[in-house]
């Protein structure tokens, strides 16, 4: 196993009196693809969006214990929550480029950052864009609108956007659950690329793609993490018989 | 599109070509040995199975995690099938190469029993067949595969007429019993490499064109459909093929 | 038990279709007497003069230009301050927070309110109020703003506008998707920059629906600048806040109540009448339409 990266001690998470994640201990790798699954409402989402505190945004959530990034605990009070995400970037389930040019989408965090220089800007349009692996598609359509492109594309800009922020770890809700088979394959291979760079992590609702795409595979149910390992281990030999019944189908 | 899985896809072919290399490297050196009666080669052999064996697992273990981590359909899934049963082929002829060599002592009390029998023909055929085969492999060329049946109906023959001869040896002089049975043994695995070498053939036509043709070499080409009654089953022989009578020894469908 | 149902069904089919029937029809008989009564008086010079023998004749430029400088000193004034509070109950407060339970409440009310009653609390709060209150500060007790005046009236017709631009807006913000707004966050950016570059203009179409909903209205409305700043006949074109001015409405009611020879001024209120409603119409239908364009967009 690579460096750590994320480390959770004992993350327990209350939407109001309800229960979402209990007392989840993982550790997540650096320069890794590390996928969660689980069927519907087994918190791995939840999970996930705790990882960027996105959780905040929703007034009921109450949490206990650490979640530390690089050996600092995120939900500190001096950690600053903008600082966070900028270092954490996230992908979600429905693309959702702004209503703007695909130039300006991509620019949208640089200029955030107070980065206005053209040249700058240009420049990191061009990387982002050509480590998303959408440069050639988009290149010649730079001013035109975002909303222009297909799914599959839209979620690759998306992603093209994330990149453009520099982040270390990439959070990815369900990229490709939305999209049709040749765009998810698309999606899955950038996956695969972006790994030497960043530390990734991807909730799926498709072991397959999970299978494909993953180093390692935590797999949720009932808020609780119930086996987490090598995806090569846990797809063929899973240690515990629920994540067994999970992966093959026969869940009751 | 570029797939990651292709780097997967590549590392297998790499690893069955490696383990055919190997094992026609064994095949081969048994039958050196077998003829110059070295028992010190023969030793070595015994001893390099470990490696074939532990090649083996690597690739069950790969073609295993492929098949779980992408699921594989048409030409991938075929080439994974196919590769597992390549992999099992080629072990079994590296089992049957180190029973060659176990027998190599067995036989070198009579050192010119061989040369009395014919069997050095035989071996070249065999020796030849097991090398075209893994030529084969290493270029996923098929146009070769219709001489690998022929070669092997031909080793097939052979090895049932000197089979035969020892039997009737045997009847006459009960001092040879031993040497005969290590003698007959070797044959029965001659016979095996040739079998497993049209198995091997056949995994290969699958893979680059999709056509089964173990059970129906009929259509693919007539001559070959002989060669299948007696070898195409690619497991164990059964004690009759070990011990066949005179009169099954010629194939009679056609 | 089936013919009940179609007899129902029946009925409250035909009783929409008439509803619908009567509403055309008195749509189109306002319309054709209007056309009818005012077109012969309805030229560029009725529009661009002023008018002339005791408002008997002549055209009716002030009241166009009063009405115009009100709504716009009135959308000055709404615009800004109901979109702020459409964000601020929309972005900031929690849905079930007292201070925007309240907020809601009040503009409900407000929406509800008769506006002969914004009229008179223009009258009691700015004029009376807050003018009295300038003019001893600043004017030494001389009366200046203690009087009706175009200010007076278009914040008075701002505080009746403003339900309309804050529920507008509201709706408009509210069409911003959730994921647009975590698609920023998630890059990084503060709260205030997600409102500024994501959702104020994905929701510019709404706002702009928003102001002309309300300048519509304002434009067509006449009670609240009764005692706030309408003046019922000026030789002169209003130049400051401070002055009063003319109002189409107003116009209509003046000619059609006060003239000494009503029926001598009925082309001319027919014409003034048909200049309103073509204003307020097309006023509407801008709106609509930028409405409509922005529901296919969330679609």
């Amino acid at each position: 196993m690579k460096e750590v990266k994320i480390v959770t001690k004992d993350l327990t998470l209350h939407y109001g009196q309800k229960m979402a994640l209990n007392s989840i201990n993982i550790q997540i790798p650096e320069k890794e693809v590390t996928a969660f699954i689980g069927p519907s409402g087994c918190g791995k989402s939840t999970f996930l969006r705790s990882l960027n505190r996105m959780n905040d945004l929703i007034p009921s959530v109450h949490i206990k214990g650490e979640i530390l990034i690089d050996g600092l605990n995120i939900y500190e009070k001096k950690i600053d929550v903008v600082n966070l995400r900028k270092k954490i970037g996230m992908v979600f389930q429905k693309s959702n480029p702004f209503a703007k040019s695909i130039f300006e989408n991509i620019a949208y965090g640089p200029r955030i950052n107070g980065i206005n220089d053209k040249k700058k800007l240009t420049e990191i349009v061009e990387t982002s864009l050509k480590n998303a692996a959408i440069w050639d598609e988009v290149k010649d359509r730079l001013p035109d609108s975002a909303l222009g492109l297909s799914g599959g594309q839209q979620q690759r800009l998306c992603i093209a956007r994330t990149l453009a922020v520099q982040p270390e770890i990439i959070l990815m809700d369900e990229p490709a659950s939305a999209l049709d088979p040749i765009s998810t394959g698309k999606i899955e291979e950038l996956i695969f690329e972006l790994k030497k760079n960043y530390t990734i992590v991807i909730v799926t609702h498709n072991m397959q793609q999970a299978a494909r795409v993953s180093d390692h595979t935590a797999f949720f149910y009932l808020g609780e993490l119930i086996e987490y390992g090598k995806t090569r281990k846990i797809f063929t030999s899973p240690d515990i018989k629920q994540t067994e019944e999970y992966i093959t189908g026969r869940f009751g | 599109m570029e797939r990651h899985f292709e780097l997967e896809l590549q590392k297998l072919n790499k690893r069955v070509n490696k383990m055919g290399n190997l094992v026609a490297e064994q095949v081969h050196n048994a039958f050196d040995a077998l003829l110059r009666g070295d028992t010190e080669l023969a030793r070595l052999i015994i001893e390099k199975d470990r490696k074939v064996d532990k090649l083996d697992n690597k690739i069950d273990k790969l073609c295993q995690s492929i098949f779980a981590l992408a699921q594989p359909v048409a030409t991938d899934l075929r080439l994974i099938m196919s590769s597992l049963k390549m992999n099992n082929d080629l072990e079994r002829m590296g089992d049957h190469a180190v029973t060659i060599a176990q027998k190599i002592e067995g036989i070198s009390d009579y050192p010119d029993i061989l040369a009395e029998l014919h069997m050095e023909e035989i071996v070249k055929m065999t020796d030849l067949i097991v090398n075209d085969v893994i030529t084969i492999l290493n270029t996923r060329n098929t146009a070769f595969v219709k001489d690998i049946f022929e070669l092997a109906l031909s080793i097939n023959e052979k090895t049932h007429a000197v089979t035969a001869r020892i039997i009737e040896e045997m009847m006459h002089k009960s001092e040879v019993i031993v040497v005969a049975t290590n003698l007959i043994i070797v044959l029965t695995a001659i016979e095996r490499l040739a079998g497993y070498s049209t198995n091997i053939a056949e995994s290969i036509v699958f893979i680059v064109d999709g056509k089964i043709i173990k059970h129906k070499k009929k259509n693919f080409d007539n001559q070959e459909a002989a060669a299948e009654s007696h070898i195409g089953q690619g497991d164990e022989p059964g004690l009759d093929q070990m011990l066949p009578p005179i009169s099954e020894a010629t194939p009679s469908e056609g | 038990m089936r013919l009940k149902n179609k007899l129902i069904g029946g009925s409250i089919i035909t009783a929409s279709a008439l509803s619908v029937v009567l509403i055309l029809a008195i749509i189109v008989i306002i319309l054709v007497v209007t056309i009818i009564g005012g077109k012969d008086t309805l030229s560029w010079k009725f529009l661009t003069s002023f008018p002339t023998d005791g408002m008997m004749k002549g055209g009716i430029f002030p009241a166009i230009y009063g009405t115009a400088l009100l709504v716009i000193v009135m959308s000055l004034a709404a615009v800004p301050f109901g979109a702020i509070t459409a964000i601020y109950l929309t972005e900031y407060a929690h849905e079930k927070s007292w201070i925007a339970q309240t907020i809601r409440f009040a503009v409900r009310t407000l929406a509800t309110v008769p506006s002969i009653i914004f009229g008179l609390f223009g009258l009691g709060f700015f004029i009376k109020y807050v003018g009295g209150g300038m003019d001893h500060l600043f004017m030494g007790g001389q009366l200046k703003w203690a009087q009706p005046n175009l200010l007076w009236g278009s914040l008075t017709m701002a505080l009746l506008t403003l339900p309309v631009v804050i529920v507008s807006v509201e709706e408009a913000i509210r069409t911003v998707p959730r994921e647009l707004r975590e698609a920023s966050l998630a890059l990084g950016a503060t709260k205030w920059q997600t409102i500024k570059k994501v959702v104020i203009p994905g929701s510019i179409s709404g706002i702009m629906t928003g102001t002309i909903l309300a300048v519509s209205r304002g434009a067509g409305e006449v009670a609240p600048i009764l005692f706030t700043g309408a003046a019922y006949y000026l030789a002169t074109l209003p130049t400051s806040v401070s002055d009063q001015f003319m109002n189409l409405g107003y116009h209509i009611y003046v000619l059609s109540t006060q003239s000494s020879n009503v029926d001598q001024t009925l082309p001319i209120q027919f014409a003034t009448t048909l200049v309103l409603l073509m204003l307020t119409f097309t006023l509407n239908l801008t709106a609509v339409l930028i409405r409509s364009r922005l529901r296919r967009r969330i679609k």
